[in-house]
Formats: C-alpha cells, sequence, structure tokens
C-alpha cells in the first residue's frame, strides 16, 4: 500500500491546498526516512523557526517601545 | 502481506542466556524450538529483535546501563548478535554487538550489493528496507509471550492500536500520533500573547513619544527655535558657531583651547552642549581664582586695613607718650628726684643712728635699775653716799625714764615712717614712669612696623604713610570700574556660549523625541497595517496555515485508515473464523467477528474495534472478554493476529511467536502446523 500516493490522493479530492500537499509530501518522505521522530522534528523545527522570528520581532517592537523614555518633570527654579 | 525478507541464521553468542556461541539455520517454512525453561528459547528470539532494533520490548528501564543483555559469563564480554535475511535483492546480514557494562552498540549492516553501513545510515537504512518501527515489529512479526492477550485485553487504546497495526494501518497511525498539532496550536497562542503585549507596548510608547515630541518641540521654540530650523544642519551651523565662541573664550582666559567633536548624527548635538557647557564651567572656576576685580579689591582691603592700622598705631603711640611726660612732671626732674632721694637716705640713716643710740642709754638706764633693784639694801647713793630709799629711787627712776625714753621712741618712728613713705612713693613713681616708658616703646615699634608694611605696599617714596596709602587706594579704585566691565564682558560671552549650548541641547531633545516617534509611529502603522502584513502576523499566517494543513492531512489519514481498517475487516473475516474454529474449538460461541466504528480522540476521528463472540447456531453474541477463559482468549488473540497479518505491509515475511499458549502446547499443537508455513 503506498501510502504517500493514497493520502495524497485523499487531500487533493478535499480540494487540499498546494501547500497542504507539499506538507504532507514532505511529512511522508520525513516518515519512511526518519520515521515518527522525524516528522515530531520537522514539525516542530517549523514551529520553533517561527517562534525565533515571531521572538525576535517581538523584541524589536519592545525595543522600539522601550527607547522612548518619559519625559522628566522640570525643575522648579 | 508483502514479499520481502526471510530469515535464514540467527549467530548468536554472549547473548542474554546464549553464552558460547549458538548458530540457528531456519527452515524454509516453520521452525519450532523446544526445550525445558532456562535453556534460552526466548533468548534467541529476543535475539533477532535485539539485533534488528538495538532494543527488548521487555527490558526493565534500570536494566539497560548494567543490563542483561550481555552475558556475564561470555568469553568476548559482548554481546554479538548476527542476522542473515534472504529476499528476492540477495542476502541482507545484519550484525550488532554490544560490549558490557556499555550502553551503545554497533550495529553493521552488509547490503545485498556488499556495500556496509554503519551506525545512523544503517539504522536509517533498515528502516527503509524493513518498513515498520519497533513497535511495529511487536504488533505485526512478533507476538511476544507478554503481549499475546494484549489484543484482547488491553485498554481500548492499546487494543485500537494494535488492531490498527494488524490492518496494515500502522503508518498512517504512527504519522498522525508523530504530528504534534498541540505544539503549533501553542505556538499560535504564544505568539498571539506576544503580538498582543507588543502591540499594547508600542501603543502606549507611541503616545508618550508624541508627548515628547510636543515638549521638546515647545522648549526648542522657547530658546529661539521655528519648527522649520529643526534640523541638523541648524545643528551643524551652531555646533560651527560654538566653536568659534570656545576658542575666543578660551583664549582670552588664557586657557588652552577646547575641541570640540565634529557633528555628524543627533547624538553629537548632545556631545558638543556638553563639552562646551564643560568648558564655560572651567573657564569660570579658572576666572574665580584669578579674578583682576576680585585681586584689585583685595588690594583696597589692604590698603584701608593698613591705613586703620597705622592711625590707631599712631594714637596708641601719642597717648603713650602722652602719660609718660605726666607721669615724669609728676615725679619731677631726673637730677631733683635724686638728691631728694639721698636727701631722705641720710635722714633714714640718721634716724636710725638716734635709734641705736637711745636704745643704749636705755640699756644703761635699765642696767642701773636691775642693779639697783639687786643692791635693795642700800642705804646710801654709792655716789654721793646721800641717804637714800632704794624702792623709792627706782619707782622715780621707772617713771621719769618711761616717759622721756617712750617720747622719743615715738618721734623717731614717726619721722622714719614719714621718710619711708615718701621713698616708697618716689620708687612706685619711678616703676610707673619705667612702665610708660616701655608701653610708649611698645606703640613706637608698633607704628615703625605699620610703616614699614605701608613702605612695602607702596613702593615708591613718600612722606606721609597715611596720605600714600589714601592716594593708592584712590588709585586702584579708579581702575576697577574698567575691571569689573571686563569681567563683565567676559561673564556675558560665557553665558552666550551657555546659551547656545542650551539651545542645541533643546534642538537634540526635539529631534531624538521626533525621530522616536517617526519610528515608532512607522512601527505602529507596520503592524496596524494588515495589507502590508508585518513580520508577527506572517509568522501568525504561516503557523496558522500549517496548522490547517496538518489538521487536513490528520483528517484525511483518519478517514482512509477507517476505509481500510474496515476492507481489512471484512477480508479477514473468513480467516479469523476458522482459525478461532481449530484453536479455541468453543461448544457455543464457535465463531469470532471484529466491528470498527469511528472514534474521536481531542478532536482526532481515530478507528475503535469490538471483539465479538457469536453463535453460528442461534446468532447470538457477546463481548469476547466478558465470555470466553483464559486459555478460550488466548486463542481468541491467536486467531485474530494470524488471521489479520495477512493484511500486514512491511517487508519482514516471517513471524516469531514466543510460547503464546503459556506451557498450553496441547493448544497449540491443535493448529495444524501445516498453516505456519509459508507460501
Amino acid at each position: 500500500m503506498d501510502i504517500r500516493a493514497i493520502i495524497a490522493d485523499e487531500l487533493r479530492s478535499a480540494n487540499g491546498t498546494p501547500e497542504t500537499l507539499a506538507l504532507w509530501d514532505e511529512i511522508a518522505a520525513t516518515f519512511e526516512d526518519s520515521g515518527p521522530d522525524g516528522v515530531k522534528e520537522l514539525i516542530s523545527q517549523r514551529v520553533k523557526d517561527a517562534r525565533k522570528r515571531a521572538a525576535k520581532e517581538a523584541k524589536e517592537m519592545t525595543e522600539v517601545a522601550g527607547a522612548v523614555a518619559k519625559p522628566k518633570k522640570k525643575r522648579r527654579k | 502481506m508483502a514479499v520481502g525478507w526471510t530469515l535464514a541464521r540467527v549467530v548468536a553468542e554472549g547473548f542474554r542466556g546464549v553464552n558460547q556461541a549458538i548458530t540457528l539455520d531456519c527452515g524454509d517454512h516453520t521452525t519450532l524450538l523446544l526445550a525445558p525453561n532456562g535453556k534460552g528459547k526466548s533468548s534467541t528470539l529476543g535475539a533477532i529483535e535485539w539485533c534488528l532494533f538495538g532494543n527488548l520490548k521487555y527490558q526493565s528501564p534500570e536494566n539497560r546501563t548494567n543490563d542483561e543483555i550481555v552475558n556475564m559469563h561470555g568469553p568476548s564480554g559482548k554481546a554479538r548478535v548476527r542476522l542473515e535475511l534472504v529476499g528476492d535483492g540477495g542476502k541482507l546480514v545484519i550484525e550488532r554487538t554490544r560490549a558490557v557494562r556499555k550502553r551503545d552498540t554497533t550495529l553493521v549492516v552488509t547490503k545485498p550489493d556488499g556495500d556496509e553501513l554503519q551506525g545512523d545510515e544503517a539504522t536509517a537504512y533498515l528502516f527503509r528496507t524493513l518498513g515498520l518501527t519497533f513497535d511495529d515489529f511487536y504488533r505485526a512479526v512478533f507476538l511476544h509471550q507478554e503481549s499475546v492477550r494484549g489484543l484482547l485485553t488491553d485498554e481500548p487504546r492499546v487494543r485500537d492500536e494494535a488492531l490498527d497495526r494488524l490492518f496494515g494501518l500502522e503508518k498512517l497511525r504512527d504519522i498522525a500520533a508523530a504530528i504534534p498539532a498541540s505544539v503549533v496550536r501553542d505556538a499560535v497562542n504564544e505568539i498571539q500573547g506576544k503580538k498582543q503585549r507588543a502591540t499594547d507596548k508600542l501603543s502606549g510608547a507611541a503616545s508618550v513619544a508624541e508627548q515628547n515630541r510636543s515638549r521638546y518641540l515647545r522648549d526648542a521654540q522657547e530658546t529661539g527655535f521655528d519648527e522649520s530650523s529643526l534640523n541638523l544642519e541648524v545643528g551643524v551651523s551652531i555646533a560651527d558657531s560654538l566653536r568659534g565662541r570656545l576658542e575666543l573664550a578660551c583664549s582670552e582666559n588664557r586657557q588652552d583651547s577646547i575641541l570640540l567633536p565634529e557633528v555628524k548624527d543627533i547624538e553629537d548635538l548632545e556631545k558638543v552642549a556638553r563639552k562646551a557647557k564643560d568648558t564655560t564651567k572651567n573657564l569660570r572656576l579658572a576666572g574665580a581664582t584669578a579674578s583682576p576685580v576680585d585681586k584689585a579689591t583685595s588690594r583696597i582691603v589692604d590698603l584701608q586695613r593698613l591705613s586703620k592700622s597705622l592711625i590707631t598705631a599712631r594714637q596708641g603711640l601719642e597717648e603713650a607718650t602722652r602719660n609718660h611726660a605726666s607721669q615724669r612732671a609728676a615725679l619731677g626732674e631726673p637730677d631733683a628726684v635724686e638728691i631728694k632721694k639721698t636727701d631722705l637716705g641720710k635722714r633714714l640713716h640718721a634716724l636710725a643712728t638716734e635709734r641705736e643710740a637711745l636704745g643704749a642709754r636705755s640699756k644703761v638706764i635699765g642696767d642701773a635699775l636691775t642693779y639697783l633693784r639687786a643692791m635693795s639694801t642700800e642705804t646710801k647713793c654709792p655716789v654721793c653716799e646721800q641717804g637714800i630709799s632704794p624702792e623709792d629711787v627706782v619707782a622715780s627712776l621707772e617713771t621719769r625714764l618711761e616717759g622721756r625714753e617712750r617720747e622719743e621712741q615715738e618721734r623717731i618712728s614717726a619721722e622714719t615712717s614719714v621718710v619711708t613713705t615718701e621713698l616708697d612713693k618716689i620708687a612706685e613713681s619711678e616703676k610707673t614712669l619705667a612702665k610708660l616708658e616701655k608701653a610708649r616703646q611698645v606703640a613706637q615699634d608698633e607704628v615703625s612696623g605699620i610703616e614699614a608694611k605701608v613702605k612695602k605696599a607702596i613702593p615708591k617714596e613718600f612722606d606721609d604713610p597715611l596720605a600714600a596709602l589714601a592716594e593708592a587706594e584712590r588709585s586702584i579704585i579708579g581702575g576697577l570700574d574698567a575691571l569689573k566691565e571686563a569681567s563683565t564682558r567676559r561673564e556675558q560671552a560665557l553665558q552666550a556660549i551657555d546659551a547656545e549650548a542650551d539651545r542645541l541641547r533643546a534642538l537634540h531633545k526635539f529631534l531624538k523625541a521626533d525621530a522616536d516617534f517617526a519610528n515608532i509611529r512607522a512601527k505602529t502603522q507596520a503592524e496596524a497595517d494588515a495589507d502590508a502584513g508585518s513580520a508577527l502576523d506572517d509568522e501568525l499566517e504561516g503557523l496558522l496555515a500549517l496548522e490547517d494543513s496538518l489538521a487536513v492531512i490528520s483528517q484525511a489519514i483518519s478517514k482512509v485508515a477507517r476505509e481500510r481498517a474496515a476492507d481489512a475487516v471484512e477480508s479477514s473475516r473468513d480467516g479469523v473464523s476458522l482459525y478461532y474454529k481449530r484453536l479455541c474449538n468453543h461448544p457455543y460461541f464457535d465463531g469470532i467477528r471484529i466491528e470498527v466504528e469511528d472514534k474521536s480522540v481531542k478532536g482526532v476521528q481515530k478507528n475503535s474495534y469490538t471483539i465479538r463472540a457469536f453463535s453460528t447456531t442461534d446468532g447470538k453474541d457477546s463481548l469476547a472478554s466478558s465470555r470466553l477463559s483464559t486459555g478460550q482468549m488466548n486463542c481468541v488473540a491467536l486467531s485474530v493476529y494470524l488471521a489479520l497479518r495477512d493484511v500486514l505491509t512491511h517487508n519482514l515475511s516471517f513471524v516469531i511467536l514466543d510460547d503464546p499458549s503459556q506451557g498450553g502446547w496441547g493448544q497449540v499443537l491443535n493448529l495444524d502446523i501445516a498453516h505456519f508455513n509459508r507460501e
């Protein structure tokens, strides 16, 4: 049974997007090559990369916000 | 079932219960291992499992380091298992070794073409070639004595998984189980939270930045800027102007010139302003210690002090001189004083002589009186020989003598006292005169000392020190105004520099606030602009798309798995019944069937299986696990296993049964051995 092709057909018949088909292709290839741990690693790595980029962007936003200091009160002479 | 690799030979040495090397050549069909307990049957079967996967299903975790794998009495001190698999493409040789007390194993795979693979490369090749995981192996190939009843008595989840694998759906189930949907969801939630927090911060900061900009704009306008001139070029121009002014100020104050930094960006404006302020501060400090005005003022004070001191000293001298003269006049001229003192001395001497003479005479008379008293028997005067009464004579003499003597004595004493008093007065006056003379001398010395200071203070010839002092003071006061004017000009120049530095600072603050505001506004707009798509939104969209794709894939897997399971149940129905009848031979429930239905587990559709026993006579059925004995249950499990393994999809064409009847060989032997044979 060619699992890869069967699921791909099922995805196509369910109007799966090209991205979904590509992802399935990648998951199936990874499973064939490295087993379940490989699939977990594949998805986890994508998520990790996205989180890393998001954290960097959020940090930049926070830094931009943090660069603005509240004005000091004027000393009365 | 796919045609793949069959087991041709097993060589084990130093593995668990196997000490010396043994070689097991498997036949073309069924190989039966019969031996008493403890003779190594399970170890030999376990060697196959360990060689393929480097692991044992039923080995407890605490034995995985200092373990049961290596036989402690083995001659080589290591476990070694070699498998020879034969397939259509040739022979595949797998050899795994492990030294005692070592965790890692060494795997060497020799491919049919003779290539040799080791380590991870060999493991990956085995997975691709055999087409099943360690768990799959346990469900599909190796029916362990511990798990023979797992199909019926394990919890539903485990049973469902086991049946999925028996139906050849193990890869789908493994893939579905490996897809970490929660990881994606967690990341989406985390990024959404981060985005919200960052956006809130950005929003708050934008408000502050706008306030800052307005405030610093006001401040800058108060220093003379208009909004259109608030730019870096103007800052450069002000810095150049400051540079020139500071150079001039340093020169006028005889200080080294200061090097101001070049203005290249906004921050340099603040550096220039700070440096300029520091410089004016230092120039003021230097001026404060060497100010001409202060020096002149100080000199005036000194001259006035000298003048006052001289006047006071002179007044003191005049008074001392006056006192001395007065005392001298009262005492008299020195010669007259000396004569008077001599005369008084002589008189005092004479009185002393007179007092001495008076004393001698008084003694003679006293002696005579003493004599007369002693000679009180005399009746005649020894001189005139007249008759006398001694007592009368003595009494008369004593009376007369006392009166005269006393008068003389009083006179001498009175006169002596007068003379002595006079001499004392003269001595006292002379002493006072000496003191006054000394005081006069001191006053004179003070006047001389002050006059010497005046001469030193005014280095030119003069007759009257006081007049000279007054003239010098007038001269200095005349120049003081000019000095004050110069000092005022210098301070004004420094204040002008400070004012320019303050303007530069105001410009710096505004430009910085303006840049911050522009920066934060751009960032805020970028985040708010959905069309432009911020980086965070991109990541969120990417993760949500990934989540959607994974959900679609999981659904597709579930659907296919469900359809395939239903097909497998249908196709294996006869086989299950056949095996069950032969193995179990139950008097009433002589049939067995598997039912499959959908089950939602955490949002994912999974296959759920039920195994029911039924009577072909009256059609009544029941859950197999609730009606059958342990031995009958074993037969059910074995029937399901043997019938459904035909639908498995993997590349190992052999099956291992480790004591499936748990000592009840009688039941197994009911089974025609020919059913195990490979066709």
